[in-house]
């Protein structure tokens, strides 16, 4: 009997979750759609420069292969550059509105005016394409990771200037996406 | 006659019921919405923290209030203020009452959450690195998720587990006065 304890317990500590997560989210999601899809409204307070790599921020989801698909669009749903003026240390925040702790029904994000930006990753600014990326992340409810290991992600929720890594999306970040929308 | 039966016993209650009834909705309805906070920030190091923060104290949260905040783009946002008793100031003067307030928030149903940050709890002790916020005239961390130290053992851990020791933090400032001085 205490054999089969000790093995029990030993398979329940191995499967205890190693300290890098594959991704975070609390699977709250958009009403699905075949596929779902979510407009962005890019306000006129974002430079027109900063369109095209917004744009290639919601590619870089859309090709993931999930069945979810941002559009360029009219919708409550904004992107926005002002002062964040509350969160000295944020480079962009994104609302995240919920009906009932299920359901989604806003999505905004503010790209702090408070630090500099650019589009093509140079070293003395933050990267548009680079942080939206991760923002639009969090409009599936994909949450922010904080590992050392998990540093790669495009959720890892800190950036650099210079920082362009996060365009590109990890292999867990299109695993996140899948899990919540199908494939 | 008895109060419940008259026709002015009948019209308070069934006023007092409407009443009752209008609070329980709004209640609801708040409840029904929740808005949550996430973002990417700028990572600050130990040296960031200690030149960026105007005030470095260590104190416990002892009371607490939630206020709103209409905000363009955010709409309406739940941030709540937290008396401090201070137990050590290691960097400027603190004011009297010591004030923090942090984003998150629940009042009448309604709630803002930071996600990645668990708030601050009543009776813990905290080193906090804050910067005054002159558009809102308050006092508050550079960042929820760095620059909130709670207390460990001898030591005070940020939400990403990295800790510090007082000590490291006055040998820190030391150096940075040190450095300035040069």
């Amino acid at each position: 009997m205490r054999k089969i304890i000790l093995g029990i317990a030993a398979l329940a500590v191995g499967a205890l979750p190693v300290q890098a997560m594959a991704f975070s989210t609390n699977y709250h999601h958009w009403d699905y759609g075949n596929p779902t899809q979510v407009a962005v409204t890019i306000q006129g307070s974002v430079l027109g420069a900063w369109i095209a790599p917004i744009a290639r921020s919601m590619s870089a989801w859309n090709n993931a292969g999930a069945k979810f698909r941002f559009t360029a669009g009219s919708a409550d749903h904004n992107v926005a550059f002002k002062n964040v003026w509350w969160s000295p240390s944020a480079l962009a925040v994104t609302y995240i509105r919920e009906w009932w702790g299920v359901r989604i029904t806003d999505r905004d994000t503010d790209i702090s005016s408070r630090y500099p930006w650019d589009i093509d990753g140079r070293s003395t600014t933050y990267d548009i394409q680079n942080v939206m990326t991760h923002e639009l992340g969090h409009w599936l409810q994909l949450n922010d990771l904080y590992s050392s290991a998990d540093y790669w992600k495009t959720m890892y929720g800190y950036a650099g200037k210079g920082e362009t890594y996060k365009r590109t999306l990890d292999q867990d970040d299109v695993n996140g996406i899948k899990s919540l929308y199908g494939w | 006659m008895n109060f419940h039966t008259s026709i002015f016993g009948k019209i308070i209650i069934a006023t007092l019921a409407l009443v009752a009834v209008g609070i329980l909705g709004v209640y609801v309805w708040n409840a029904s919405s929740r808005t949550h906070i996430l973002g990417t920030e700028v990572r600050l190091s130990e040296d960031d923290l200690a030149l960026q923060a105007e005030l470095i104290i260590v104190g416990t949260p002892v009371k607490s209030k939630t206020r709103t905040v209409r905000d363009g783009t955010a709409g309406t946002l739940l941030f709540t203020d937290w008396t401090v008793d201070i137990r050590e100031s290691l960097k400027g003067a603190a004011p009297d009452p010591m004030v923090i307030t942090v984003p998150g928030g629940e009042r009448f149903g309604q709630k803002t959450v930071a996600d990645q940050f668990e708030g601050l709890k009543k009776g813990d002790e905290y080193l906090f690195y804050l910067t005054f916020v002159p558009e809102s005239q308050w006092w508050t961390p550079l960042s929820t998720t760095q620059a909130v130290f709670k207390k460990d053992g001898s030591a005070y851990a940020d939400a990403g587990n990295r800790k510090q020791t007082l000590e490291t933090v006055r040998q820190r400032l030391q150096r940075s006065v040190q450095n300035t001085e040069n």
